[in-house]
């Protein structure tokens, strides 16, 4: 093909290529700016999300946490209860599973004390929350004695957790 | 018949080509940025020749009695608009029709009255090959044909600016005296206004041009005088004193006048003074400008071609870069999400899947509570520091009550505000407290109900 039949062919080729790729320039330009409005969605979305797995990693490991604490299977409170001394010994102590729906419940002792220092009360809750299972104070009634200062009738619901009998 | 506007850039080297009679006058300019320096070469120099050869412009031009210049007014300032009326006007002004002529239109100025200034250019095509068959016998083949009038006059301002000391009054009249031909080139400061062939010794001729180019007003004219016959300037001192009753004359002979007209056209062939037109156009033109513009379209089409490639390529970059990105942004939230809500995801994307993730979230929220709630009891400690906040405080408590998620105290102060302690101690562990009073008793205290509860999650 002779030089002067090439020439308009190449310029319209060259024109042509030219225009496609100053349109799909423009395209992308839009394309940009739509994207970077859609990662901009998408960041926002995507902490929420990594506050959401932190928030969730927090509580499975809080959860595995209170279970391994709890896994053992030796009963430390009764022998501690057996070996207080006769003025807090409990006049009557009640026991209850209180189950959580996941294979594990809460296992609830109440102790009631007629007549007893409040403040030796609490050294026994002390005692059973450092116990290597540890026992968790889960309700308390105080009544203040009328007779003798520092003294009440005491209820303590002292908890574990195990996995549901 | 095509029209070729100044504004080209022919070439940096080029040559101004004169035939007097036989003979060729030669001169060559080599431009150096907006300097040019001129030469004189011998028309049997081996090296205009080989710079011919190489594509270096060799400019000739047509005489007045060829070619005519005719300022133009038409009533338009948009120039699109202006270059398409152009034609038609000059062709009503021409005595033959413009499809035989070869034309230009140069220094396009604007007028405040809204029109628009321009000078039409124009040979008629005969001519011009009668004048090129001149030139190729003399030995040249003339790359541009110049107006004779026009290279006159702007080279004559180049060499003696207009205002110049010496120069006087603002009439210019530059006279080519040449072997077979004079040319009277006049106009009024810097401004062309006409180009004439004439015979010098016919001086009423000579008037009438001047009259008809500056009005009748003016009377005093610069005489700038160029060409072989100047040098000798008999010819000069009897026209001027021809002129003299009737008109003012200052004269002045241009330094080497006979290389004048080969100056003016080789420097007006390699710098652009916007006035400079190439009347070989069309099917005249010479095959190196031919072939020039070929090279210049051809390289344009390959930078235009490798822009266009260019773009493509960085838009295939750039579309892949923002799906590969948006692609990761997917796939690390679309991580978390399966990671946090499992088969309950399903084909839930975006917003629909947080809302999931945020379900499940709170489930297990809910769920682990009592876990939390057994490693963070405070338990007696919580209620031995209520009780030291009680007795630093002259409390009488009566009765405590103590669950996971309530704490309620009840007893005596010795005033009024005397159980707030209690309060910001409750508020300190997290509880939303409050307090309930009663009237003071006739020991003066005060009962009181301290309550604590936990914000629900």
């Amino acid at each position: 093909m002779s030089e002067h039949k090439r020439l308009p062919i190449l310029s319209l080729l060259a024109l042509a290529i030219w225009v496609i790729g100053v349109s799909w320039s423009a395209r992308t330009w839009r394309q940009l700016g739509e994207a970077q409005a859609r990662w901009g969605e998408r960041r926002a979305q995507l902490a929420v999300m990594r506050g959401l797995a932190e928030e969730d990693a927090a509580y499975g490991a809080a959860q595995a946490q209170a279970r391994a604490m709890c896994s053992g299977t030796a009963d430390l409170l009764t022998p501690m209860l057996a070996l207080c001394p006769p003025a807090m010994r409990a006049d009557e102590s009640r026991e209850r599973v209180e189950p959580l729906g996941d294979g594990w419940a809460w296992r609830v002792r109440e102790l009631v004390f007629e007549d007893v220092p409040i403040d030796a009360a609490m050294g026994l809750v002390d005692d059973a929350e450092r116990l290597s299972t540890p026992w968790r104070l889960r309700g308390c009634e105080i009544r203040a004695s009328a007779h003798t200062a520092g003294n009440g009738q005491i209820t303590l619901a002292l908890g574990t957790l195990q996995p549901a009998p | 018949m095509n029209r070729t506007g100044s504004g080209m850039d022919w070439g940096r080297i080029g040559y101004g080509a004169d035939l007097q009679g036989d003979r060729l006058v030669l001169c060559r300019a080599e431009r150096t940025r907006a300097r040019v320096t001129l030469a004189v070469v011998g028309a049997d120099d081996a090296r205009w020749r080989e710079e011919a050869g190489r594509g270096c412009p060799v400019a000739a031009c047509v005489g007045p009695r060829e070619s005519i210049t005719q300022w133009i007014d038409v009533g338009f300032r948009a120039r699109q608009k202006v270059l398409k009326v152009l034609p038609t006007v000059l062709d009503i002004q021409l005595p033959f029709p413009l499809e035989e002529c070869a034309y230009d239109f140069l220094a396009l100025r604007h007028h405040g009255d809204g029109k628009t200034h321009a000078l039409g250019v124009a040979a008629r095509l005969a001519d011009i090959e009668r004048k090129l068959a001149r030139f190729v016998a003399a030995g040249v083949d003339p790359t541009l044909l110049d107006q004779e009038g026009l290279a006159l006059w702007t080279h004559s301002l180049d060499e003696r600016p207009a205002g110049d000391a010496g120069v006087g009054p603002s009439v210019r009249v530059v006279a080519y005296d040449g072997v077979d031909r004079a040319t009277l080139a006049i106009g009024v400061g810097a401004e062309f206004r006409s180009a004439h062939a004439v015979r010098l010794e016919d001086v009423a001729q000579v008037c009438r041009f001047l009259r008809a180019a500056v009005g009748d007003s003016a009377r005093a004219v610069t005489w700038c005088w160029a060409g072989p016959g100047a040098a000798g300037r008999g010819g000069i001192e009897a026209l001027a004193e021809a002129l003299g009753p009737e008109w003012t004359c200052t004269v002045h002979v241009h330094a080497d006048p006979g290389t004048f007209l080969a100056r003016a056209l080789a420097r007006r062939a390699v710098q652009d003074d916007g006035w400079r037109c190439n009347l070989r156009q069309g099917r005249l033109e010479h095959a190196s400008l031919a072939r020039q513009r070929g090279r210049r379209t051809r390289r344009a089409a390959v930078l235009a071609l490798a822009a266009g490639l260019l773009l493509c390529g960085v838009n295939v970059g750039a579309t892949w870069l923002m799906r590969s990105r948006t692609a990761t942004f997917e796939q690390v939230f679309a991580g978390y999400a399966r990671s946090l809500a499992g088969s309950a995801l399903g084909a839930a994307r975006g917003e629909q899947a947080l809302l999931i993730c945020k379900r499940r979230v709170a489930d297990h929220r809910r769920a682990s509570r009592p876990y939390r709630e057994y490693l963070r009891s405070e338990g007696g400690r919580g209620l031995e520091t209520l009780l030291d906040v009680a007795a630093r405080h002259g409390l009488i408590l009566e009765a405590m009550a103590a669950k996971s998620d309530r704490v309620s105290v009840g007893g005596r102060g010795t005033d009024w505000d005397s159980a707030q302690p209690l309060v910001a101690r409750l508020q300190a562990s997290g509880l939303k407290a409050r307090i309930e009073r009663e009237p003071a008793l006739p020991d003066a205290t005060v009962p009181f109900t301290v309550t604590g509860e936990a914000v629900r999650e």
